[in-house]
C-alpha cells in the first residue's frame, strides 16, 4: 500500500515533519546564541588586568600567584568547550535539516 | 596645548562596599561575560530537553554542560583572584601601617632628644633660611616653581603612598611624644578604637600653630565669619544629571572670585504612598587659596585644616548657610557631591547630621578616615597627593566604595600643573567611566543615588553661591 495514500500515515508524517521543523528552529536558536558568545571575542585575560595595574600596585598584582595562573590556564579551555558546543549544535542542526529534507523529497511526485 | 583628559590612563579599581575583593573593570566585564556563558548554556540545555527526541542531542547536551561547568569554574577562580587581590592589598596596608606607626612612635618618643641634639643645626638652618630669603627674596618662589615644574616627584604613586602612611602615623608620633605607652597608643589610635586619629592630630596641630600665630599676632589659621550670597538669578530650568560623570561635571571650578557652591532643586510630585517633596543636589568645589593666612577666600588652607580636625571651618559654615538660604529643610533628601576640600565638606556635612544627606560622592578628597552612614563613593587617582592627606582608608565599616584609577598610565604627565592628577578635568574623565562600568559595587552605588538622577528626577532649578570671609 502506498503510504502517501493512507490518511493516517500522512497525518503521522506531517506531525513528525512539524516536530522536526520545530526542533530545527529551537536548535538554530541555541546555535545562534552560542555563536554570539564566540563572536564576542576571546575572554579578557586576567593577566592583562594586572598589567594595567600601574607601578604602585604591581606588588599586590604579583602576589596573586596560583589563583591567577589557574585562571589563565582555563581561559583557553573555556573557549575550547564553547567551540565544541557550537560544532555539536551545528551537527545536530544539520541532522535535523537532513531529516526535514527527506520529507520534502518524499512529497515529490 | 589642549589635551584630552582621560585619554589613555588606566582602568578603574574598585574596593570597599563591605567586600574584601578588589576588582578591576576588566575583571567585572569578564565576570559578566562568564555569567552570560552560563545563562546561555543553561538555557540551551533547557531548550534541548524540549526537543521531540527524533535526533540524538546527547553530544550537543554534553558539550553545553561542559561549557557551563567551565564558565562556573572560571567565575569561581575570578572571585578567588579578586579576593586574593583584596587580601594582599590589606596585608600590605597593615604591614605599612604598622611600620609607619612604629617609626612614628619611636620618632615621637625620641623627639626631645633629637631636638636637643639637632637644636644648634636647626637654629643654624633657620638662620640660614631667614638670611637667604632676605638676601634672595625669590628663593622660596623658585622652590615652589621647581616643585610645580617637577610634578612627577609629588605625583609618583610611591610618594603618594608614603605620604598616606606618614599622615596615618601622625597620631602615633604624637603618642610617642607625649610618652603614651605603646599598647595604649595602639588601642586608642586609628587602627584601634579610633578615639585618637587624624582629626585629633589635626586639631592639636591647629591648636599649636594657631597658638603660635596668635602669640605673634599674625592671624594665621584663624577662623573668621563668612558671608554667603547667591550669584545671579535662579536658573530657569536644569535637566537632572544622568550619572556620576554629569554630577562631577557640575562641580564648580576652583577659580578666584567665582562661586564655590552650586545647588540644584528637584520637586517630586506626590505619588501613591508618598507625599510631594523636594530633593537637592549640593556641589562643592575645592580649595582656591593655598595660603594659611585667611584673607577673603573661605575655601583656603585654614578651612582645610579646620575641616580635617572636625572643627568649625569657614567653608563648611558657608556651605551649610547656602543650604539654609536655598530653603533646604532638615528632612529634604540631599545628595552631597564635592571635589577636594569640597569632598571633605560633603562628608563633614553628612557627619554633622544637620541635613538629610542620603549620598556622598567625592573626587580627590581626603576623607579616608571619616566614617559615613550613607552610600558613598570616593574617587581618587593613584598619583593624587590630596586624597593621601586623609591617611589610610580606615573607615571600612561603612558601605563606601573606593574607586581608584591611574590618571597617567600609558600617557605623558602634563608639566604645566603642580598636581596634574588632582585636576578636576582629570576627575571628570574618571567619573564618566563609572557610568559605563558594570562592576557590581558601582552599579549598586548608582542605584542608591538613582532618585537624584534622570529619569527619576526630571527637571529642576540650579543656583550658584559665592562665599567670602568677613574679617
Amino acid at each position: 500500500m502506498n503510504l502517501l495514500s493512507d490518511p493516517l500515515a500522512q497525518l503521522a508524517a506531517a506531525e513528525a515533519e512539524w516536530e522536526l521543523r520545530r526542533d530545527y528552529s529551537v536548535v538554530l536558536g541555541i546555535a545562534q546564541r552560542v555563536n554570539d558568545l564566540l563572536v564576542a571575542g576571546p575572554t579578557v585575560s586576567i593577566t592583562e588586568c594586572s598589567a594595567q595595574d600601574g607601578s604602585a600596585r604591581q606588588g599586590s598584582a604579583g602576589w596573586l600567584g596560583p589563583a591567577r595562573r589557574a585562571f589563565d590556564g582555563r581561559e583557553a579551555e573555556l573557549l575550547g568547550t564553547l567551540r565544541l558546543a557550537a560544532s555539536e549544535i551545528e551537527a545536530l542542526a544539520a541532522e535535523l535539516q537532513a531529516a526535514i529534507q527527506l520529507f520534502a523529497v518524499s512529497r515529490e511526485p | 596645548m589642549s589635551r584630552d583628559p582621560g585619554a589613555g590612563g588606566g582602568g578603574l579599581f574598585v574596593s570597599g562596599g563591605g567586600d574584601v575583593a578588589v576588582s578591576t573593570e576588566e575583571m567585572a566585564a569578564l565576570a559578566h561575560r562568564l555569567r552570560s556563558i552560563q545563562f546561555t548554556s543553561e538555557d540551551g540545555l533547557r531548550m534541548l530537553l524540549t526537543l521531540s527526541g527524533r535526533a540524538d542531542f546527547g553530544p550537543a547536551s554534553a558539550a553545553l554542560t561542559r561549557a557551563l561547568e567551565t564558565a562556573a569554574l572560571l567565575e569561581l577562580a575570578l572571585k578567588i583572584a579578586a579576593d586574593s587581590y583584596g587580601h594582599t592589598e590589606r596585608i600590605l596596608q597593615l604591614v605599612g601601617r604598622e611600620a609607619a606607626a612604629g617609626l612614628g612612635f619611636t620618632l615621637g618618643r625620641l623627639a626631645p632628644l633629637i631636638g636637643l641634639v639637632a637644636f644648634p643645626r636647626l637654629l643654624g638652618l633657620a638662620v640660614g633660611v631667614a638670611v637667604g630669603t632676605r638676601l634672595f627674596p625669590g628663593a622660596l618662589g623658585e622652590v615652589s616653581a621647581w616643585l610645580a615644574g617637577n610634578p612627577r616627584l609629588v605625583s609618583n604613586p610611591v610618594t603618594v603612598g608614603a605620604v598616606r602612611l606618614m599622615v596615618s602615623a601622625g597620631d602615633d608620633t604624637l603618642a610617642g611624644l607625649f610618652g603614651m605607652p605603646p599598647a595604649v597608643a595602639r588601642a586608642i589610635g586609628d587602627s584601634g578604637l579610633g578615639v585618637w586619629g587624624l582629626p585629633q592630630t589635626a586639631a592639636l596641630a591647629l591648636a599649636g600653630l594657631g597658638g603660635i600665630a596668635g602669640v605673634a599676632g599674625t592671624g594665621h589659621l584663624r577662623e573668621t565669619a563668612v558671608s554667603v550670597r547667591p550669584t545671579g538669578a535662579r536658573s530657569a530650568r536644569v535637566a537632572a544629571p544622568f550619572g556620576v560623570g554629569a554630577l562631577i561635571d557640575r562641580v564648580p571650578g576652583s577659580a578666584e572670585g567665582d562661586p564655590q557652591i552650586r545647588l540644584e532643586r528637584y520637586s517630586e510630585p506626590a505619588t501613591t504612598g508618598s507625599a510631594a517633596g523636594t530633593r537637592w543636589i549640593l556641589y562643592v568645589g575645592g580649595t582656591i587659596d593655598l595660603g594659611v593666612l585667611p584673607e577673603t577666600e573661605p575655601f583656603d588652607m585654614t578651612s582645610n585644616l579646620h575641616a580635617t580636625a572636625g572643627a568649625d571651618a569657614g567653608s563648611l559654615r558657608a556651605t551649610a548657610e547656602a543650604l539654609w538660604q536655598a530653603g533646604v529643610l532638615p528632612g529634604d533628601p540631599v545628595l552631597a557631591v564635592g571635589y577636594s576640600q569640597g569632598g571633605l565638606l560633603a562628608a563633614q556635612l553628612e557627619r554633622s547630621g544637620d541635613f538629610n544627606v542620603q549620598g556622598v560622592l567625592t573626587v580627590g578628597a581626603p576623607i579616608g578616615q571619616l566614617a559615613l552612614d550613607v552610600p558613598t563613593a570616593a574617587i581618587a587617582h593613584t598619583e593624587d597627593l590630596v586624597p593621601a592627606l586623609g591617611g589610610l582608608e580606615s573607615a571600612t565599616a561603612d558601605e563606601r566604595i573606593l574607586v581608584r584609577r591611574s590618571a597617567f598610565s600609558g600617557r605623558e604627565m602634563p608639566e604645566d600643573h603642580a598636581l596634574p592628577a588632582h585636576a578636576l578635568t582629570e576627575y571628570r574623565a574618571t567619573a564618566a567611566m563609572m557610568d559605563t562600568s558594570i562592576e557590581p559595587r558601582i552599579l549598586r552605588f548608582r542605584e542608591s543615588i538613582a532618585g537624584f538622577l534622570s529619569p527619576r528626577a526630571a527637571v529642576g532649578s540650579a543656583r550658584l553661591y559665592r562665599a567670602d570671609r568677613v574679617n
